[in-house]
Order: structure tokens, then sequence, then C-alpha cells
């Protein structure tokens, strides 16, 4: 029973060390502002680790405990302030007992002489002077009426009860007939005590075997001093015991409150049968005059109870136990239900021996046994948080030691995963955290002078994407230099300079996986522990996972490591082709279509030898999964269609399916190692009905079917986009506002006038115009579905105004709130959306927004309204063009304004920066008649190139007009001094095209002035 | 040599299976049971041999044409077809067979190397023929039929290259 008693002590110690360096961490990052909570749950768990050890004579844990005890109990009533030092030597105080808790027997060796020296000295820095003394010294106590009877507790201990207004008894108890015999255990005794107060001493008590003359042999006398706020009169609730064994030492009540009877009234002791009188204890042990009031006391033991709770209920999360959702408990119970249906039913049906409800019997039961089985597995589903816990820690040590300032972001601690796969994670997951702070993340001074944040940031971050879990631990520190691993490959002769030559970046970068790759620089103590990154990935190999690496010189690295869910939950849709059915997660559908057969002219296309699916304003690859697979298809040809949108993420396409079935939540199972070369399945599942029906893979599929193409140039322009953000791009505003409720649209605001919000009755329709009073005129209004292909404004949303200048004139466009206004660095996409009406597209805050081009709008919309443009005369002859240098950075802006000018019938030379433009005059010199320049450009400024072009007496008299977004009267000033003629502002169409043909001398100054009033 | 089996000590129980005329073995201990065949479903763009998936009490096990493995035809499913569940690299796989026979306990030096004329794809998954009486049983190596040439390390492959 000793043993048993003892193992429990040890898990339940295991089980509270697990959780104690997370909680010390961000004990310390609170600094001042002390979790309380957090700090009782810390203590507590030393608190119950040196209660246990009492009494299981581990002296020494009991002694490191203790004196871990008192300073978190400094930190816990705010005498001291949390700080690296504070947190540096409780963690390792803990260690330390982690590791006598993992070896009681060799406890007595432990060294711990200078913990215990640094924890007093701890405790003792933060205390005034006068009470120092308070730390070594013991109080004697003496129950009221027992000369005999000595109790000393630390001084520390007795003044944290009395502060909290907990009496303090002694108990002796008998092992056997109090505890045992009434089928408890000495630790439920420590924990009911826990719930409430304190355990100050335990002993095995042989002066009191002495006191008790009967039966010797048959009794284990066991001497437990302990603080409680339980008085006396309840004090049965914690522990059964005669009252006779049990002696009040301190009762905080007794100088406020009237004295109160002990135990119970019915059986009065001797020495107990008047109230206690005042308790004789030594001086130092008078109550304060300030001692806290029963209301405050009784406050803190009610947090103080939760606590112990909360840190038991966290305990049991560790290793030995397991957490399980109570729904699936629930499920869990209605399958062995269900199975005990199903066995009555086999049962009945060999009685009557009955074919056909055996069979039935049997398919039952294989589909609950199924079921069964999936459920039992999905209990051993763990968030992934139990291995992320531990780098706080492993990082702050790390980049301590090393001189480094690392901060640690840390994301999704909730996916779950099969608890092997978080077993087997731990490892890798710590070489490459370490690896990122230790190599990758430079030290303050190499960042500052490389022109970065001093801190440097790691993070950590999963989440479930197409039916695999991601995790990716990336730093912002210096990145892998794929030339460098690879030349340090071929000094190692791990291969030949001629095959380094043909590698890819990306299998340089996979040379760090190689046994025996490691550059010279590289071995430090911390990492080049004899595991290189060949263990890590052999150990990620061993659960199915891939490792990616993406990295940047300079700017840091990526590394993500896809596992297959093996038992992951996935709502999915389930389709068919022919007789097979197949599952598409959930997160990949999009929408899903129905086309009639009369529709499919108009929404399928065909672009080549490809089809294309037109959906509102997209064109969309069109797939025929059955064509792919091979499969003929139920339907015949030329049919109705149905379509499911999926998505990627960065691809977007059509999927031709025969029919779609429900939507359900799968289990997904992993398919064989013959399979594994297949991309186009994610996976495989179980149905209802018990037959297996393959997961889509989305990406995959896409690739199979050669969207290939689409998918990489996508990818390639997400790259420059990222890029274009990167640099010192000028902000653009963007007027937000809606079309139909799904369709987000925007506006440049420099062209906006104004924006009114109107009622819908507002808006008057005659003949087919739609127009609107508005301060005394009628002002047009237009909608984008007037001229593109996107949804009707719904009648009923909220519907504003935004007035616009275009030709001289006002005209309204009509959208739908929310609007808001953005500043967006965002690149405008001019291809994926463009139509009439829409310029393009921007991603604001992860949603699409069409950019709307208010000229065509305009002119599709009020083509007969007489706000056409002015009979402009016609513009250059046929063999001589104006031509355009342009410099403007934004590929938006740059297109826009290259359209105007080409569509006016001008040439145009485009740069997308100053010096470029710079060169390409220098190359055209003879050519370029006129320059139209952007102010905010890498590289080169508009200002700057004016300037050089005012320089150069080759281009010193050429025309130049500077565009801005940002055009308040110093900007204008500037740009004069810089040499600008003209300054305008962006997407004017008109008075750039005014300006144009001035200077090509195709108007004259009149005229511009006309069609600019 | 595993001492389960209840032969004597140094006998090898072979399970024995039809594939078309001929008559094939593998070590019965290797077989972990032999089902129907149940309901299949394909898997487009797999390897020949591999006929489909299948549930097996809630796993997903792929099942392989034993025939088309080792080039000899395929499997016309049949109602003596059965598949054998083995255990191969840490994970069940079903072999669909045309028939299977019964147990035959073989002393391991009457299994003799397999004659050179034999098929190279077949001579490369036999552990050798054992000849017992009028019978002639040619003995599979699990492991190779098994082994899948999908899904090896990219990198050392390039690198190798």
């Amino acid at each position: 029973m000793e043993d048993e008693l003892l193992n429990e002590f040890l898990n339940e110690s295991r089980e509270h060390l697990a959780t104690i360096e997370t909680d010390l961490l961000t004990i310390e990052e609170g600094a001042a502002n002390v979790d309380e909570d957090l700090v009782n749950k810390v203590f507590r768990a030393a608190h119950s680790i040196k209660g246990g050890s009492g009494f299981f004579g581990l002296t020494k844990v009991k002694e490191l405990a203790h004196k871990a005890e008192t300073v978190l109990d400094m930190l816990r009533s705010g005498k001291m302030v949390p700080n690296a030092e504070i947190t540096n030597v409780l963690l390792a105080a803990f260690d330390k007992l982690r590791e006598m808790v993992n070896n009681v027997a060799n406890q007595e060796q432990a060294d711990i002489a200078d913990l215990l020296v640094a924890l007093s000295g701890l405790a003792s820095s933060y205390l005034p002077a006068d009470q120092k003394a308070s730390l070594t010294q013991s109080v004697a106590l003496h129950p009221p009426g027992d000369g005999q009877t000595t109790v000393t507790v630390p001084q520390v201990d007795f003044d944290r009860a009395r502060r909290s207004g907990q009496h303090v008894y002694c108990v002796d108890l008998d092992l056997i007939h109090d505890i045992e015999r009434k089928g408890r255990t000495v630790l439920s005794v420590f924990r009911d005590i826990w719930e409430s107060g304190e355990i100050l001493d335990c002993a095995v008590n042989y002066v009191a075997v002495g006191d008790l003359n009967s039966q010797l042999g048959n009794q284990l006398p066991l001497r437990l001093v302990f603080a409680t706020i339980v008085a006396p009169a309840d004090i049965g609730v914690l522990i059964e015991v005669s009252e006779e064994k049990l002696k009040v030492l301190f009762d905080p009540g007794q100088t406020t409150n009237p004295p109160q009877p002990i135990i119970t009234p019915v059986a009065p002791a001797q020495n107990f049968a008047a109230p206690p009188p005042p308790v004789p204890l030594s001086v130092a042990l008078a109550p304060p005059p300030t001692a806290p009031g029963p209301a405050t006391s009784t406050k803190q033991a009610v947090s103080e109870t939760q606590l112990s709770t909360d840190t038991r209920t966290a305990a049991a999360a560790g290793d030995r136990t397991l957490r399980v959702n109570v729904t699936l408990l629930e499920s869990l119970m209605n399958l062995a239900g269900e199975l005990v249906l199903s066995r009555n039913q086999l049962r009945a049906a060999i009685a009557q021996d009955d074919d056909r409800s055996l069979t039935e019997a049997d398919q039952r039961i294989n589909q609950v046994t199924s079921e069964l089985q999936d459920a039992i597995m999905q209990t051993r589903l763990q968030p992934i948080g139990t291995v992320f816990g531990k780098f706080p820690r492993v990082v702050r040590d790390i980049a301590n030691a090393l001189g480094k300032d690392v901060q640690l972001d840390i994301h999704g601690r909730d996916v779950a995963l099969d608890k092997s796969l978080i077993e087997g994670l731990s490892d890798p997951l710590t070489h490459m955290v370490r690896n990122a702070v230790d190599h990758g993340i430079e030290t303050p001074e190499e960042r500052t002078r490389a022109g970065k944040k001093s801190q440097g940031t790691v993070r950590l971050e999963a989440r479930h994407e197409a039916g695999q879990i991601v995790i990716e631990i990336a730093d912002d520190g210096k990145g892998l230099d794929p030339r460098k691993l690879g030349k340090s490959a071929v000094k190692k002769g791990l291969m030949t300079a001629e095959k380094m030559a043909e590698l890819s970046e990306q299998d340089l970068f996979a040379l760090i996986f190689l046994p025996g790759f490691s550059t010279a620089e590289q071995v430090t103590d911390i990492s080049g522990r004899g595991v290189g990154m060949d263990v890590v990935k052999t150990n990620l190999d061993r659960l199915g996972g891939k490792v990616e690496i993406h990295s940047v010189i300079g700017k840091g690295a990526l590394f993500r490591i896809k596992l297959p869910l093996t038992l992951a939950i996935m709502p999915s849709l389930i389709v068919s082709v022919g007789r097979e059915r197949f599952a598409i997660p959930q997160v990949n559908v999009e929408e899903l279509l129905h086309i009639n057969v009369e529709d499919i002219a108009k929404r399928i296309d065909v672009i080549g030898d490809a089809e294309v699916l037109l959906l509102r304003d997209r064109i969309l690859p069109l797939l025929r999964f059955g064509k792919l697979l091979g499969l003929a298809s139920d339907r015949p040809p030329n049919s109705e269609l149905e379509v499911a949108v999926v998505t990627t993420g960065t691809l977007t396409y059509g999927l031709v399916v025969d029919a779609f079935h429900d939507t359900e939540e799968i289990v997904v199972k992993p398919l064989g190692r013959h399979l594994k070369g297949l991309h186009e399945y994610a996976g495989a599942t179980i149905l209802g009905d018990g037959a297996v029906a393959l997961i889509l893979d989305i990406g995959g599929v896409a690739n199979k079917a050669e969207l290939v193409a689409v998918a990489k140039s996508l990818a390639t322009h997400t790259t420059i986009e990222e890029s274009q953000t990167t640099r010192t791009e000028e902000l653009q505003s963007l007027l937000l506002f809606h079309n139909a409720p799904d369709e987000l649209c925007a506006t440049s605001l420099a062209s906006v006038l104004r924006i009114e919000r109107i009622k819908p009755k507002q808006v008057e329709t005659v003949a087919g115009r739609r127009t609107m009073q508005y301060r005394g005129t009628l002002l047009p209004l237009v909608t984008l579905a007037d001229v593109a292909q996107v949804k009707a404004i719904s009648d009923d949303s909220d519907l504003v105004v935004i007035v616009t200048n275009v030709r001289g004139r006002e005209v309204g466009l009509l959208g739908a709130m929310p609007v808001d206004v953005v500043e967006t660095q965002a690149a405008i996409d001019l291809t994926t959306h463009r139509q009439k009406g829409v310029a393009g597209s921007a991603i604001i805050g992860n949603r699409i927004a069409m950019v709307t081009d208010m000229f065509e709008l305009v002119d599709g919309a009020c083509a007969d309204w007489g706000i056409l443009p002015p009979a402009l005369p016609e513009a250059s002859t046929a063999g001589k063009k104006f031509v355009v240098l342009l410099a403007e950075d934004s590929d938006f802006f740059r297109a826009q304004v290259k359209r105007y000018l080409e569509e006016d019938g001008d040439a145009v030379l485009d740069a997308p920066d100053g010096e470029s433009a710079w060169e390409l005059l220098l190359e055209h010199l003879d050519e370029v008649q006129a320059v139209v320049t952007d102010i905010e450009m890498p590289r080169l400024t508009g200002l700057g190139l004016a300037q050089r072009i005012r320089a150069d007496s080759r281009t010193a008299k050429l025309p130049i007009v500077g565009l801005s977004s940002l055009a308040g009267e110093e900007d204008i000033a500037r740009g004069k001094a810089a040499g600008f003629d003209d300054y305008q502002v962006k997407l004017d169409r008109d008075q750039l095209l005014a300006w144009v043909r001035i200077h090509s001398g195709q108007l004259s100054a009149s005229e511009t002035a006309l069609l600019s009033n | 040599m595993n001492g389960e089996s209840h032969t004597s000590d140094d006998a090898l129980l072979l399970a024995s299976f039809a594939l078309g005329d001929a008559v094939f073995g593998i070590d019965a201990q290797q077989i972990q049971e032999v089902a129907k065949v149940g309901e299949i479903t394909p898997v487009r763009h797999a390897p020949a041999c591999v006929i489909g998936i299948r549930n097996l009490r809630g796993r997903v096990i792929t099942v392989l044409d034993l025939r088309i493995r080792l080039e000899l035809g395929s499997v016309q499913i049949g109602h003596d077809s059965r598949v054998l569940i083995v255990e191969g690299e840490g994970e069940p796989v079903g072999l669909l067979v045309d028939r299977v026979d019964d147990m035959i306990a073989v002393k391991p030096k009457d299994i003799m190397p397999a004659p050179p004329n034999v098929n190279g794809v077949q001579n490369r998954n036999l552990r050798g023929v054992f000849r017992g009486g009028k019978r002639l049983v040619a003995v599979l190596n699990l492991a190779t039929v098994l082994h899948s040439d999908l899904g090896q390390g990219v990198t050392q492959e390039k690198l190798n290259a």
C-alpha cells in the first residue's frame, strides 16, 4: 500500500511539475501585473509536493519545495515583483524537484544546497530587515491546556496562515484506524485539507505512540499540523477523528470573535470542554491588530479552493490520464448501446436460424464496430498545445544563453492531433525551434546593423489545411543561404560541384536534411548536440510528415511540416461521378452551382482547348472530374451540369461532377503506402453505409489536371505582390463599399467628392435612367451592374451615393453600406477581375475588392446622357504618335494611365521607378516628348527624376507632369521647384489627356480650359 | 522461425492459394486473416496492381491484385476469390487471389531455389519452390511482393541521380 501511495504521490507531483514551467514564464511576462491565480496555482503545486514529501520522508524534496513555496508566497502577496532572476531560480528549483521526483530513491544524494541558498537569498533580499529573521525562525505552538504537546512550525508558514485568517490544528491520526479503515488514503486527506488550507508539517509521530497505550502493533500514528479556514466546529468535513486527537494551535477569531466550542458539543472532551482560552503562544505570535476580517479571509479561501480544483483538473490532462470530450463519451455510450442491440439481434437470428436476419445482424455489428473503433480512436486526440507549451522555456533559455532577444509567438495550440503524433513531434520540433533561435535569429547588434528590430521573432503555428496538419516554425532571422549550403555539401564530398549547379533552391535547402551535413559555423553548444536535421527528417518521415523550407536571405526562414491527418474529422461534401463517391473537404468548397442546359452556353466557354466557367465577374478553369479520372459519366453529354466551385486558397476552379450528396463529418483515414504517390487524394474515409470513399486533395487534383500552370503563375504573382508590399510603396486610399452584400468594391478616394446616404425612394427611375435630386439639380446615378457582370444592388440594402466628377459633371455611383476608407499598399491585380467598369481587384483584409473604373462606368452607363467626352480633335495621325515617358511604381496606376494615353492615341514608354525611367529616357532621347511621373517611387523619386531631366541639357526642355494622390500646396511647391510643369491628382484622366494634348500641340490652351472647367 | 506452429519445430506452415493454374504459398504466420472480397473502391491513377481500397473493420486497406503484381494476368473476381490480409511494413495490405487452398507443413530445407526460367518478376518475388508429392508450390517472398516503389525520399534520389 505504501508503494502504491508513493507512486500516486509521485505521479501527482509530476503532473504538477509538468505545467509549472509555462506558468512561471507567464508570471515573469506579467511582471508587476501579477496573475494571482497563476501564482496561486504554482504555489499550490509546490505546496502539495512539500506536503506529500514530508509524509514519505523525502526530506530533501520537502526542504526544496518549502523554500520555493516561500518565494512563491512572496510573489503572491506582492512582496516580490517577478523578474528574470526570480524566474531563473524558481525554474532551476522546479527542475531539481522534477529530477528528484523522478529518482526518489536517490533524492537524499541530491545536491540542493546552492538552490536553497539562492531561494533563501531571494526571499530575504525582498524582506524588510526586521522580518528577515522570520525566514529561518520557527515558532512553537501549544494547544491550549496541553503543556506536553509542542509543535514547531516555520514562522513564514505560520505568518501566512495567520494572514489568511486560518486556524492551525495539530491532529494525531492513526493511519490504520482513522484513515485506511475509513476507506481513505493519506493523500486524499491531504487533498481535502489543501482545498481549504495548507499542511504545515506531517510526520509519523513516535511520541504519540507512547501516549496511546493499547494495541501498539496495530497502529501507525501520524501527526499532522495543518492550517485551514475551516472552523473547529466543522473540522469533521475535512477529517473524521475523535476530538481528543485534534488540538487547536491557533484560532484567528479568538481575539475578535466570541469564543466558539470546538468540535461537537455532544461529547465534550476533557481538555476542550470549555471554549479555548486565548492561545498562550510565544510573543511573536500575537495576532496583529490589523488581523484580516472574516470577509476577506473567506474570499481568499474561496479563491484558493477553486484554484486547487483547477490545478487538479489541469494535472489530470497529464500523461497517465486523458481528457475526453463529453459528447464523444456520450457517443461511445450510444454505440455501446447499439452494440448490445445488435448482439440481441444476432442471438435472435441464431435462435431462429434465419439467414436474412443473420446477415442484417452481421452488417449492423460490422458498422457499429467500425464506428465504435473510430470513436475510441478519437479519444486519443490531444491538443498540440501540450508540445508547444514547453517552447517558451526553450526559447527563453537559449536566447538568454546566446545573448539574443527573441519573442515567441504561438498560434493554434488547440489543433488536435493523435497522441502518438504529439509524442513523435516533440523532439523534431524542439530541435527546429532551437535551430531557429540559435542559427536563425541574429544577435541584437547584428539585427540593428541590418536595419531590423533588435528583438527577433520565432513563430510557431499549427493549423488544419487541406486535410493535413500544417506546423510552421518561422523566424525573421538571417535565413538560409542556398549557395552556401551547396558549397558546404560539395566540400564535404556529399556531391559534385556540377550536380550542385543543377539543383534548385528547394533542393539546396533540402541538403540540411542529409546525414553528416552541418556547416562548420553551425556547430554550437545549443544545437550541435549530435542531433542533426537528418534525425529530424527521419522522425518526421516516420510520422508520415513532409518538410518544406522557404527562406529569403536576410529576412528569415520558414520550415513547414505537413502531417497526414490520421484521425481528424473533417466536414466534407460527398459527390459522385458514375458509381463512385468522393469527399471534398468543406473548407475547399466555395459554392455549388447547378447549370441548366439552356444556360450552359452562357456560363461555360472555351478558351483554346480549355473550358472555363463564367461566374459573375470571374473566369474560372473548369475541370470535368470524370474525364480526369477516366470514368464514364452517368449523364448524357450536353446535359445539365453540377459544378462545385472549389479553392485551394490560391487557385479556384470549377469541378464538374455527376451529383452532390450530403455533407458529412468524415473521419480521415490514411491511404496505404502503395498509394502515397497519388497527390490527388488526401486520404480515404468510410461512409455511413460502410463503403470507402476517397477524399480529394483539391490542389492535387488541379495539379493532376495540369491547372498547375495557372496555379504557378498565380503563385508568382503573389510573390511579386509580396515583394512589392515590402517596398516603400506609397499608400493608396481606397473607398470601400458594397455592391451586392457579398461583392466588395473599391474606388480611389482621390476621385470621390462626397458620399451621401440615401433612401431607396430617393432614386427616381425615368425612362430607364436613374437619377436623384441633389442640391437642386438632377444627379445621374450609375451602378456597377449597369456595365459590369455583377449582381444588381438589392432594393432593401442601405444605399449610399458616391459622388464623383467625371468630365466636369457630377455623377453618383450607387453602392450599399457598409462603406469604409482604407489606406492600403495592396497591389491591384489588373487581370483576374478585369472587365468593363472594373479596373481590377485588390485584396483588402482577406477579401477581394473590385476596383471600379469610373470613366468606363460612366461611358458605358451614360453613353446617351450627354456626359460623353467633349468631341476632341482626332488624336494623333496614324504615322507619328506622341511619345510619353511614364514613370509609376504602382502596377495599377501605371496600367491605368498607360491605357488612357494609349486609347487616346499616344505611345507610352513605361518604367516602374525613376531610375529605370531615366535609363529609358536616355535610350529614347530622340523620341520622348513628354514625361508623366509619379512622385513616390523606389530607387529614384519623381522629384529626383525631374531634377535630373532639368539638369541635363539634352532633356531640360521636356514637359513634365507630376501625378500624385497627395497634392497639398506644399507638395505642389516642391514639385514646381524640382522642375514639374504641372502637378495633377492621379487618375484624373481628362486633365491628364488635356495636358498631354497641349504639349503635343493638338489642343489649344483655350480648349483645355474648356475641358477642365 | 516463430515457434508457434503446431507442427514440428523446424516446419514451416504454408498457406497455399491459386493464381490461375499456378499454386503459390506464403508463410501462414504472415496472414492475419482471409476475407471475402467485399466492396472495393477503385483508386484511379494508382499503380496497376492496386485494384482499390477496402474497409476492414474501420481501417482502410489497399488491395493488390496478386496476379497483376506477378504479371500473371488478373484475378477475375468470383465466388472463390479471397483477399488475404497480410502485414507489410506496419500496415495491413490485402492480396486478391483466385482461390485459397489449404495449409501445407513444409521443412525449410525442402524449399528449392526457383528455376532460372521463371519470369523475372515472379523470380524476384519468390523465396523458392516447394515440391511435395505431386504438388509444386511457389513460395512467395512477402517483403518483395509488398514492396512499393513509390514514396521514397526525394532529396536523396535527386542527389544520387
